[in-house]
């Protein structure tokens, strides 16, 4: 009996990544109007943000339905399966799978709320991943999944919180809306939650903020740069960490289509992995 | 009334008998006459007092808050107190209260003083009063962290020692030369503070002391002079700022008219209530006021012109909604601020309270300690934006029962940064301090006109010219606001990238602002600016960079 990863698109893994680790996504849908596009699949991120410059009408998005978990828990029939997922306050893909899990057989299949978004829940997606093809058992990779999540931080700075708010996802950061001065959000994801850090005057503040509390993180292993079509700002960012800290992994992501809805373009995040 | 030991009258006017200088104690009536009589020499002084003040900037207030300060101090005595002690008690709490200002602030530790040496004590003999002069110097320099003499310290310092020097004068003897000592004093503070003797005036804190001493001594001998008739603008103002809650109705409306007086409609609404703003030109005037009678409000606003955007909510109820939906706000900000669009810049930050305040309209303590309770938190940070409002705020923090910190920010663009600063999950503590840290960050500038001719740090300056200021200290003139915003960013080490917040007062149309912003942008073609609407009255310009 192997043991099986699952997990939903908004992880943003990069797809090579994913099916080396033999990791199973499931797609959430994105709408644009009256259109749909499987996340990940039928759409990718460069397409989404050309797309969302073009539109009318703001995207939407949706969770994959409990039927399509079934599927997958399904196909798996044989082995037992951590379901790693978007922050239950955040999706309700995190409900599809439960139900799901709990017709297949909820004793072979763990459903994790990762209480995390994007990179980061991507993060402990593939570190529990590694663990598994290292050979950990069910239960030990379950335990592994859930003590990664509290050593994942995500710091992110938006362009502006429009998108965030309009999709219903703003949470904590709701104290930041409302300005008549120019102003741009420091954040975090804590909790399944988007909290607000701090606000400053411009843009490069910003960044230089999220790389500056990134940096004061102890015992930090691995950063990942995530952006939405900001491509020279995450090289910029990037290179300051790969100065900062030359012997530790810097890696560059797009975040995807489904929080490209909440997040709107010119996101920059770094999601840091802390040493166990 | 003084009486001698006998209990013959002496009656007022200048007749003094030689009785008065034997003189053997002041009970409490004549305590608090003298104190009425010290109020009203401030009174009828007060601008002369302002007009000592150094800067020939809008700020020329020294006078007006000790006066409000003392009219606060006299107001608590109301309640008849009896006894010498009880006056001086009630005294003390009444100008703490009420203090505004520095200057306010050290008048009234100079009033604790006096009030805690003569504690438990129904008269005051030639000894307990001077005990208590140099008390209150005493406390009147633990007040303030930087001592510098050629100020109000000075002035009660040396009336205090004179007081000490021999008691067996009697008290009427005590008093005479601790005025003495205090007038002496005020005239050599330009030979201490270098800024005075290039001003070419005395110190107005310390002028002030002296017209107080000078009063009491006169009263205490029976040459109390007849006030001065009060003008009806200045009751208004001294009425609502002591006595302001803030409570009632909100109301607010548009006067659509000709020919609208906006300086003389705000003058009648301040006498209507509180937290007044009232903006607008000849045409069109918005007016806002927090009432206890709004019909009132707007039965004014009738006779001038047709009312529009008529709102008139019920605070209190508002109040409690606010407080209901904001039951668990961890950290609540008071702000002082003045001006229409600066107000909607902090509110639009989320800050709780806002105070009036700016440079001539200083706020009391009271005044801050009640924006602190209206706050839906246990925690409060007061900024306070004006270097004359710091003591204040500390003064507010004290009097409050709320877990209050006063983060010390002397200007808008510091407060702005302080408030943006706050993270509304952190503690009081690690918000201060990353609040006082954020506010170095960024840098003033303001730019008026002067209001008056006057000589500093070596520049001449005359009446209507502009001059620029940064960190309170006046570093160049100029004669367009433009061309001296742009000498004024030249001197400030500006790097590439910054950004500039340009904040335009009410005296400026939008047209001049947009111009002005052009002219910085073609001198410094890597700033990138903002232009804000700040509708601040006294600067035309406020520009922050950082």
């Amino acid at each position: 009996m192997t043991v099986r990863i699952v997990t939903d698109s908004t992880s943003d893994i990069p797809p090579g990544l994913a099916a080396s680790l033999d990791i199973a996504v499931v797609p959430l849908i994105v709408h644009f109007g009256t259109e749909t596009f499987k996340d990940g699949v039928e759409i990718n991120s460069e397409q989404f943000f050309q797309k969302l410059q073009n539109s009318q009408t703001l995207p939407r998005t949706s969770q994959p339905s409990a039927g399509e978990f079934l599927k997958i828990y399904n196909r798996f029939a044989k082995d037992q399966i951590i379901s790693i997922h978007v922050a239950q306050k955040l999706s309700g893909t995190f409900n599809s799978a439960s139900i799901a899990a709990h017709q297949a057989d909820k004793e072979r299949i763990s459903v994790v709320d990762s209480r995390l978004v994007s990179m980061g829940l991507g993060i402990v997606v593939v570190e529990t991943a590694k663990k598994i093809k290292a050979g950990m058992s069910f239960s030990e990779a379950s335990q592994y999944a859930e003590a990664c999540i509290k050593r994942v931080h995500c710091l992110l700075t938006l362009d502006t919180l429009e998108y965030l708010q309009k999709g219903g996802r703003i949470g904590k950061a709701q104290a930041f809306l409302g300005s008549t001065l120019g102003i741009k959000p420091v954040l975090s994801v804590k909790e399944g939650e988007v909290h607000p850090v701090e606000r400053v005057r411009t843009r490069a503040k910003a960044i230089e903020r999220v790389i500056e509390m990134s940096s004061v993180i102890p015992k930090a292993t691995r950063y990942f740069v995530m952006h939405s079509a900001a491509q020279n700002d995450a090289e910029v960012v990037a290179k300051r960490l790969r100065d900062s800290f030359p012997g530790k992994e810097v890696g560059i992501g797009t975040l995807g289509p489904v929080i490209g809805v909440y997040a709107g373009p010119g996101a920059v995040a770094i999601a840091t992995l802390e040493a166990e | 009334m003084a009486k001698k030991p006998s209990g013959q009258k002496i009656t007022s006017g200048a007749r003094k008998t030689s009785a008065a200088y034997t003189l053997e104690f002041i009970d409490g009536p004549l305590l608090l006459a003298m104190l009425r009589s010290a109020c009203d020499s401030l009174e009828l002084n007060q601008d002369e007092i302002n007009s000592l003040n150094v800067f020939p900037v809008p700020d020329g207030d020294t006078g007006t808050n000790m006066l409000l300060t003392m009219k606060s101090a006299i107001k608590e005595c109301e309640a008849a107190p009896k006894t010498a002690t009880d006056v001086a008690a009630a005294i003390a709490k009444g100008s703490l209260m009420g203090a505004r200002g520095n200057s306010g602030v050290i008048l009234s530790q100079i009033l604790h003083g006096f009030a805690a040496a003569v504690r438990g004590h129904d008269k005051l003999d030639a000894q307990l009063l001077s005990g208590g002069l140099g008390a209150a110097s005493k406390a009147a320099y633990k007040a303030v962290s930087k001592p510098v003499e050629g100020t109000m310290l000075t002035v009660i310092r040396e009336a205090g020692e004179a007081a000490q020097l021999d008691t067996s004068i009697g008290v009427a003897g005590v008093m005479k030369v601790a005025s003495q000592a205090a007038e002496q004093a005020v005239q050599n503070t330009p030979n201490l503070l270098p800024a005075l003797k290039e001003a070419g005036v005395v110190d107005s804190g310390g002028q002030g002391v002296s017209v107080l001493l000078k009063a009491m001594y006169r009263c205490l001998i029976g040459d109390v002079t007849p006030s001065a008739k009060i003008s009806a603008s200045k009751t208004a103002i001294s009425g609502v700022h002591i006595t302001d809650d803030g409570y009632g109705y909100c109301t607010e409306f548009f006067i659509e008219g000709r020919g609208l007086d906006v300086e003389g409609i705000r003058t009648q609404v301040m006498a209507l209530g509180g937290s007044t703003l009232v903006a607008g030109d000849s045409a069109l005037v918005k007016v806002h006021v927090h009432t206890s009678d709004p019909g009132k409000a707007l039965s004014f606003g009738v006779q001038l012109g047709s009312l529009k955007g008529i709102k008139i909510d019920n605070i209190d109820s508002q109040h409690k909604e606010y407080i209901k939906a904001h039951k668990d706000k961890h950290l609540a900000i008071v702000a002082v601020v003045l001006g229409d669009g600066l107000v909607e810049a902090f509110r639009g930050l989320g800050v709780d309270e806002i105070v009036e305040g700016g440079q001539t309209m200083n706020p009391s303590a009271d005044e801050l300690r009640l924006a602190v309770e209206r706050c839906p938190s246990e925690n409060v940070i007061i900024l306070p934006n004006n270097p004359n409002v710091i003591m204040t705020a500390n003064i507010a923090s004290q009097l409050s029962t709320k877990s209050v910190k006063v983060v010390p920010t002397k200007s808008i663009p510091q407060g702005i940064a302080a408030v943006l600063a706050m993270d509304p999950e952190g503690s009081i503590e690690s918000n201060s301090s990353a609040m006082a840290d954020a506010i170095i960050k960024v840098g003033t500038l303001e730019f008026c006109k002067a209001t008056k001719d006057t000589s500093v740090n070596g520049m001449r300056i005359d009446k209507g010219q502009l001059i620029a200021l940064s960190e309170d200290k006046i570093f160049c003139t100029g004669d367009d606001f433009g061309s001296l915003i742009c000498e004024a960013l030249h001197r400030v080490s500006l790097k590439d990238g910054m950004l500039a917040t340009v904040y335009f007062g009410k005296d400026v149309n939008k047209k001049s602002a947009e111009s002005v912003v052009s002219r910085i942008k073609a001198s410094f073609p890597s700033l990138e600016i903002e232009l804000i609407n700040g509708s601040q009255p006294h600067y035309e310009y406020i520009v922050s960079y950082e």
